[in-house]
């Protein structure tokens, strides 16, 4: 990674900074000197490129003047070969944006700066006197080896360490020596309580075995006890059944004695015992019914031969129930004739009445006076017409009249107003009507207005500003020909000034400067030659000097004299050369400390020199601008100048706006003119009178009057016109009325001459017409309904003769009296003469029907009769009895049999069901010697011991039962296997997480023992690097450094020149800074090599070196300028010098507040 | 009228599975007691195929149980068979020779016979024709180094021979020998069919007689893998011996290798592990398949399937459980980053890696530390567990050898996955 650029768009006090690194020139190192005093913001750019590549800090301290949400720092990055612009704003997220301001993958970034991050980069590769202190001290106070602190730092792995202990931590919790809470723990637990659960629910084989054995012999003693009570049971038995069938003999043995005189009787079939007593009962029913039913017969036949029938009558029975129909309308006709001639007289006088409203009261038809319809249609629809058309005639008439009157008006109205004007008259106005509308559309008289006001103004402020330009005095044209000096004379002057000045500034600074350490080296000279009592090497040189001449004198005099001076000489010699020698240290120091002193002085006479070139290039700046002011403003600075200058463009700006507002006057009055103009020739052509001199306004009114007059005359000539037309039009409407009048009366002649209201001659009025119409209109209905009444009528008469007529030929056939009776009462009793021979027919039918039955059931009676003698005659022959008396008794006998027969098989069987014996001969023979006493006191014995017995056995079976249910218990389920698989598993868990622990351990030992390995190697690798930097830095004052273990860590140790180490700690602050600094050059070249280049930054680290040194440190930085990117922020000038001197291709970079962007200064 | 019987032993009754799967309750409870269930199987296939005979020949269940519940669970299937009329022989094997829950047993009269230790031969009536003899022997203990087949008796002459015996046969290089002989020697022993039983792989060998060893009904850890099954015999009129192998086992182990060769993304390989699951599955004849995946190959992924093998784990289940009734027991990884050798010199995680190779794992400090760790853990684990690195010091530092790679390998993942600074890894 390379940084080309930095941007400090909104960040601290910089708005809108830039500083370019542009391009690395080949072969040249790529290192970068920034100067800048105090404040000029080196700080905050070192910051500002932390920012750029790790995000803006949450709580950034750059906010004083942009705040946080407008923050913007950008730059220009070499990543990987290719150049991209970035830009960073504070933001939680995506505050990487590239030049589309389109947010930016922290990972581009991260992926150049090889894992670092940003503590890590602050500590190794950005310095500044914090970081490179505090990162040092790290290192000398670490516990652990310097190796892995830096490796770690420097490879980016600073925290492997840090995940196998991670590792390890999770090894730990499945297995760690004496700890308690771990996974294994659980598991041997869980394994323990599986063990214990299995053996609550399982049986295994030897207590099965128990349990089958102790079950087999409870079974034994419930059988053996189940026997013995069974035994007692069954003789109870026994016992109990002889006692009861004793009884039962005696029982047996009765019945054999009844049954014996019974035995020769013979047998009777089934059901005559029932059927006896019926057979006798109904012998006697049946003789009784046939005497009764013999007498009825006699009584039926004579009453039968009783019944007489009228033959004439039952001949015409069927005629007389047709004569219903001619009945009633005989009836009817008889109420309703008298009804329906009323209304045929009523329709009569209806018709009657008609006519003589229409004058027609002689007319023989009436038929004929009947109109038809389309007559009717064409009469109505032409009295309908009638008022319409009279009506159009009179309004006709009447607007004619209307519209004449009103032309005359007009006329008269047009001939007052003086009607001579003419069309040529009405052109001339027209040219005169446009001239009046130019003037009332120009503006001239509010321009005017604007420009006099403005002329006012503008001379005002002229003359203010004109006094603001004192001491100057002369008008306003005087000031515009005055010669000034212009804008680029002022730029440089202003610039010459600055820089002048500022180099004025920096130089008294480095006078101050020069003085203070040529002060402090003169004191720290004077205090060894005090305190140690060194001679100095000039003094020493010239005691030196006096021996030798001693020497010389002596050898030429070789006298007492000259012995003594010249040992005098020797021995001050021998002092100094042995206080030299004494105090070799202090004399190198001195040696040191004077030729130090000395380039101080040279120091500090060429700042001198260089502080008095910069005061006479500030005099001459001022002295340059005095002489430009003189004419106008004599003894002016700068400033002063530039403010008069100012006042004088306002000035003239204002006399450029009074010049404006004197043209536009001109212009208006000009305008105002050209109009008068061309009204006067309008009004002229036109021919209205007027005064040529008068002003505009005056003008314009007398125009416009003649323009009114000729407008009003113009209106009534187009009313005289429109009237004409109007008159016109009535006259044609008044002749389409007459016309349609005319038509109306032929067309009622012609109506009326097609029917009877004709005939008289003249067609009649139309008032009569409207009448006749209304009463014809009745006319035709009264003539149908009495034709209809009249038909009805005839009908009925008819309909009482058929009647009558037919009702006399039935008389006549009954040989009735006709007589003068009328036809209803002779009907009546024609009726009543049928109805009596009806009956008689019916009874006859009746009784013949009843003597029949009754024929019947003799016959029946006889065969019943017959059957019942039979069936007496059987019984009697079966028994040889006599009567059926007798019968009944020997049926008697034999159910007595049958009963004692079964009440001894009964006993029999009873006997041999309780002693179950094969045969009841042996049963007998058994209970014959059977002694009931004996039996009964032996029954009471065994029911004693059976209760005994009983108990035994059920308790014997509860113990069987338990010991079975034990066995039973013990179940095929596959409880215990789903334990023991459970447990399978559990073990399996455990093997696997065993395996996995040893495994997992195994590595990080492994890892371990390689990280140590790996540091080892390359810890010695980077101690060479350190050791060379820092013999480079310390010009040689040290050789090297060397590491020695101490207990549990080492300690570092710097070999001096000759040999003598010391520890770290112990070296004075600026040496231990080079170490320091050593340090990070080896880390940086280790980390350049393992992973990526990264810009190598810092911030004037070396206040605490000497000349030789820091110049020796910037060849460090030239170094690794080679490698990768180096930036130096300096305000020491002298660095600056230094660089330029050790490293020709450096490019410096100067920062002042003044300039927006630093200036590439070699 | 044909003789048809049901051969079967190792049925090794109640003998728990021995996977982590069944660390999945929902799979505990789909084929846990498995044993068990491919006993019912056996069971109703018996009943549904109505054979005369149940043949099973050792081994009935492991030597170490003692649980009655087991043997009165085998009580209750044999009286199923017992109220069909099915009739059962049976030999022990190693495992049973000395159990004393068979003791115990009382199975329904004149159903089941269980050969003792003097030979005896059977003879079984049959309606029409056929007659067939039926010969064992059982060794009562549980070793018999000798062969056992000169103590049979002979054939009977006309009769069809049926003769079990729990024999290793020839042997396995690293198992006892139990009641040795060759197949030749059965073939030649003049017996129509060979009912054996010990070795847990189906094998049938067809010449002048049958010699079948059926292996066991239900297999209970990887290295029993495959379909397990049943015999079925139908000895014909002619005396011509039919044999059908029928399934039982309810759930079947089976390695699932996956190369990973030139796959470089994480969902690619759940594709590829989906891929190879299906297509063993689609061979998988048993309800359930319990697979133990076997990664191999060069990928990128290497690194990242050894630090994040727990959603490696998950993820695989996940495709198992899309595919259905399939699980994932184990999953053993043998992948490596492509060109591990030839990875970048100044690569510290590279440079860490050869220096574990070629200095510290060689070193006898190394070497004593991780023996020492390992010996203490040992005598902290269940007894059960002791024999987890071997039982004898050449087995043990093989096995630590193993171990102290793989660790290596893990321990460099996981600081590579730490040093990572590609950030488009996830």
């Amino acid at each position: 990674m390379r940084l080309n650029r930095l941007d400090l768009t909104r960040y601290g006090k910089f708005t809108d900074f830039s500083i370019a690194f542009g391009a690395p020139t080949p072969g040249q190192p790529d290192l970068h000197i920034i100067y800048g005093p105090n404040e000029a913001g080196k700080s905050t750019m070192l910051a500002a490129f932390l920012d750029l590549l790790f995000g803006i800090e949450t709580r950034s301290r750059f906010n004083f003047l942009h705040p946080y949400t407008t923050m913007r720092i950008g730059g220009s990055l070499e990543l990987g070969g290719t150049v991209r612009d970035l830009i960073r704003v504070k933001r939680a997220q995506g505050s990487l944006l590239d030049a589309n301001e389109r947010p930016v993958a922290e990972a581009v970034l991260a992926g150049q700066l090889g894992g670092i991050d940003r503590e890590s980069y602050r500590a190794m590769f950005s310095l500044d006197d914090d970081t490179l202190e505090a990162g040092g001290e790290s290192i000398l106070a670490s516990k652990g080896d310097l190796g892995q602190l830096l490796f770690s730092a420097s490879a980016g792995l600073a925290d492997l360490s840090q995940t196998l202990t991670e590792l390890r931590a999770e090894a730990d919790g499945f297995y760690r020596f004496h700890a308690h809470n771990t996974d294994l723990g659980t598991y041997k637990a869980r394994l323990a309580a599986l063990r214990e659960q299995r053996e609550q629910i399982d049986t295994v084989a030897a207590r099965y075995a128990a349990l089958v054995e102790a079950r087999d012999q409870a079974l034994q003693q419930y059988e053996e006890a189940l026997a013995a009570r069974t035994a007692i049971r069954a003789r109870m038995d026994e016992i109990q059944r002889q006692v009861s069938a004793l009884p039962r003999l005696g029982a047996l043995r009765t019945a054999r004695a009844q049954l014996q005189p019974l035995a020769d009787l013979p047998a009777a079939p089934a059901g005559w015992a029932d059927a006896l007593p019926g057979l006798r009962d109904e012998a006697i029913t049946l003789a009784t019914r046939d005497e009764t039913l013999t007498r009825e017969l006699d009584k039926m036949a004579t009453a039968l031969d009783a019944v007489v029938v009228d033959e004439a009558a039952s001949a015409v029975a069927n005629r007389v129930d047709r004569l219903d129909d001619l009945h009633a309308r005989y009836v009817t006709a008889a109420k309703d004739i008298p009804a329906r001639g009323l209304e045929a007289r009523e329709a009569e006088q209806q018709i009657t009445g008609i006519l003589g409203r229409i004058g027609r009261a002689a007319e023989t038809d009436p038929h004929r006076l009947v109109l038809d319809a389309a007559t009717v249609g064409t009469l109505q629809d032409l009295i309908a017409k009638r008022s319409g058309v009279e009506t159009a005639a009179e309004t006709a008439a009447h607007e004619l009249s209307e519209a004449r009157h009103r032309l005359q008006e007009g006329a008269a109205r047009l001939q007052a107003a003086g009607a001579t004007s003419s069309e040529a008259d009405a052109a001339r106005l027209a040219t005169l009507g446009t001239a009046v509308a130019a003037l009332q559309d120009s503006d001239h008289a509010a321009r005017r207005r604007l420009a006099e006001r403005s002329q006012a103004e503008h001379q005002d402020v002229l003359a203010d500003r004109l006094l603001a330009l004192r001491p100057w005095r002369g008008d306003v044209d005087a000031l515009a020909a005055l010669a000034v000096p212009d804008a680029s004379d002022m730029r440089r002057w202003k610039a010459e000034l600055t820089a002048a000045q500022n180099q004025h500034e920096r130089r008294e600074q480095e006078v101050a400067r020069a003085k203070a350490e040529q002060a402090r080296l003169a004191a720290e000279r004077d205090a060894i030659v005090q305190v140690a009592g060194v001679v100095s090497d000039q003094e020493a040189a010239e005691i030196r000097a006096q021996r030798e001449a001693a020497w010389a004198a002596h050898r030429r005099t070789l006298d007492t004299a000259s012995a003594d001076a010249f040992e005098a000489v020797l021995r001050r010699d021998d002092l100094v050369v042995n206080a030299r020698l004494r105090h070799e240290a202090d004399v190198a120091r001195l040696h040191q400390t004077s030729q130090t002193l000395a380039r101080a002085e040279a120091d500090a006479n060429h700042s001198q020199e260089e502080f008095a070139k910069a005061v006479l290039r500030l005099q001459r700046a001022e002295a340059a601008i005095a002489v430009a002011a003189t004419p106008f403003l004599p003894g002016a600075t700068l400033d002063q100048l530039e403010a008069w200058l100012d006042r004088r463009g306002k000035a003239l700006e204002a006399r450029d706006k009074l010049k404006q507002a004197e043209r536009d006057l001109r212009a208006v009055a000009a305008d105002a003119e050209l109009l008068r103009h061309r009204l006067l020739a309008a009004m002229e052509a036109a021919g209205v009178a007027h005064d040529p001199t008068a002003q505009v306004e005056v003008l314009r009114g007398a125009a416009q009057a003649a323009l009114d007059r000729e407008a009003a005359l113009k209106t009534l000539r187009q009313d005289v016109q429109e009237r004409q037309r109007e008159l016109k039009a009535r006259e044609r409407r008044d002749a389409t009325a007459a016309e349609r009048d005319l038509a109306w009366h032929a067309a009622w002649d012609t109506a009326c001459a097609g029917c009877w209201l004709g005939e008289g001659g003249a067609a009649p009025a139309l008032a009569t017409v409207r009448e006749i119409l209304a009463a014809v209109a009745e006319l035709g209905p009264a003539l149908e309904r009495r034709a209809l009444l009249l038909d009805r009528i005839e009908r009925m008469r008819v309909d009482q003769a058929v009647f009558a007529a037919e009702v006399a030929a039935i008389a006549q056939a009954l040989d009735c009296p006709a007589g003068a009776e009328a036809p209803l009462e002779l009907e009546q009793t024609i009726v009543q003469r049928v109805q009596a021979v009806r009956r008689a027919v019916d009874e006859r039918a009746c009784k013949k029907q009843e003597l029949e039955a009754a024929r019947q059931q003799q016959q029946q009676l006889a065969e019943a009769r017959d059957l019942n003698a039979r069936r007496s005659r059987e019984m009697q022959q079966h028994f040889a009895a006599g009567s059926l008396i007798d019968v009944a008794g020997k049926l008697s006998d034999l159910e007595r049999k049958a009963d004692l027969e079964r009440q001894a098989a009964e006993a029999t069987r009873d006997i041999l069901d309780a002693l179950r014996a094969p045969s009841i001969e042996e049963a007998e023979l058994l209970l014959q010697s059977a002694d009931r006493t004996a039996l009964e006191t032996e029954l009471a014995d065994l029911k004693a011991k059976f209760i005994d017995r009983d108990q035994r056995t059920r308790d014997l079976f509860s113990l069987y039962s338990k010991a079975a249910d034990q066995v039973e218990a013990v179940g095929g389920d596959a409880a215990v296997a789903k334990i023991e698989e459970q447990r399978r598993t559990l073990l399996l868990e455990i093997e696997e997480r065993a395996v996995w622990y040893l495994r997992l351990r195994a590595g990080i030992v492994a890892a371990e023992h390689a990280l140590r390995s790996y540091r080892q190697r390359h810890r010695s690798a980077m101690m060479e690097e350190a050791s060379k930097a820092f013999r480079t830095i310390s010009c040689n004052a040290y050789s090297g450094l060397a590491s020695q273990p101490n207990k549990d860590k080492e300690d570092l140790i710097a070999v001096a020149a000759d040999g003598s180490s010391k520890v770290a700690s112990e070296l004075s602050r600026g040496t231990r800074f080079q170490l320091y600094l050593a340090l990070r050059v080896a880390g940086y070249r280790e980390f350049a090599q393992l992973r990526q280049q990264v810009p190598f930054v810092a911030d004037d680290i070396m206040e605490s070196f000497d000349n030789d040194r820091a110049e020796q440190a910037l060849r460090l930085l030239a170094q690794i300028g080679e490698v990768g990117q180096a930036i130096y922020l300096t305000h020491h000038p002298h660095l600056c010098d230094i660089a330029l001197r050790i490293c020709p291709g450096v490019r410096l970079y100067e920062l002042s507040e003044s300039v927006a962007a630093p200036v590439l200064r070699s | 009228m044909p003789y048809r019987f049901v051969h079967s032993a190792d049925i090794h009754l109640d003998s728990p599975l021995r996977s982590l799967a069944l660390r999945n309750p929902e799979l505990a409870e789909l084929i846990g007691n498995a044993t068990r269930r491919a006993f019912v199987n056996i069971i109703e296939l018996c009943l549904t195929e109505q054979v005369d005979a149940l043949l099973l020949a050792g081994d009935l269940y492991d030597g170490e149980q003692t649980s009655m519940k087991t043997a009165r669970f085998l009580a209750a299937q044999i009286r199923r068979l017992h109220e069909a009329g099915i009739k059962v022989f049976i030999v022990r094997g190693n495992h049973d020779a000395l159990s004393r829950i068979t003791k115990e047993l009382t199975f329904p009269d004149g159903s089941v016979k269980v050969f003792g230790g003097r030979a005896e031969a059977i003879s079984v009536e049959q309606a029409k024709g056929l007659s067939v003899v039926i010969h064992g022997l059982s060794f009562a203990r549980p070793q018999a180094p000798e062969s056992l087949l000169p103590h049979f008796k002979p054939p009977v002459e006309a009769a069809v021979n049926i003769a079990l015996m729990h024999t290793s046969l020839a042997g396995a290089p690293g198992h006892d020998p139990y009641a040795p002989c060759t197949l030749a020697d059965l073939d030649a022993a003049g017996f129509d069919y060979w009912a054996l039983g010990h070795v847990h792989k189906r094998a049938v060998a067809r010449g002048r007689c049958a010699v079948v060893m059926p292996g066991m009904p239900q297999g209970r850890d990887i290295n029993e893998d495959g379909a397990k099954s049943v015999t079925l015999v139908t000895i014909a009129d002619d005396r011509s011996v039919h044999i059908e192998e029928r399934l039982t086992s309810i759930a079947q182990f089976e390695s699932v290798p996956v190369d990973l060769r030139s796959i470089d993304e994480w969902k690619d390989m759940l594709g590829a592990v989906a891929r190879a699951l299906q297509r063993v599955r689609a061979h998988v004849a048993s309800e359930h398949f319990v697979a133990r995946l076997r990664l191999s190959g060069a990928t990128s992924l290497a690194w990242r399937i050894r630090t994040d093998r727990e959603l490696l784990q998950a993820d695989a289940a996940n495709q198992a459980i899309d595919i259905g009734k399939t699980w994932i027991e184990k999953i053993e990884i043998a992948c490596q980053p492509p060109q591990a050798a030839a990875g970048p010199a100044l690569d510290p995680v590279s440079e860490l890696r050869r220096l574990i190779g070629e200095e510290v794992v060689p070193s006898d400090a190394y070497q004593m530390e991780i023996q020492a760790i390992a010996e203490e853990l040992r005598s902290q684990l269940p007894a059960e567990c002791r024999a987890l690195l071997g039982s004898d010091e050449a087995n043990f530092r093989a096995a630590l050898a193993a171990l102290v790679t793989e660790g290596a390998e893990d321990v460099l993942a996981r600081l590579h996955a730490h040093d990572r600074t590609d950030p488009e890894a996830p």
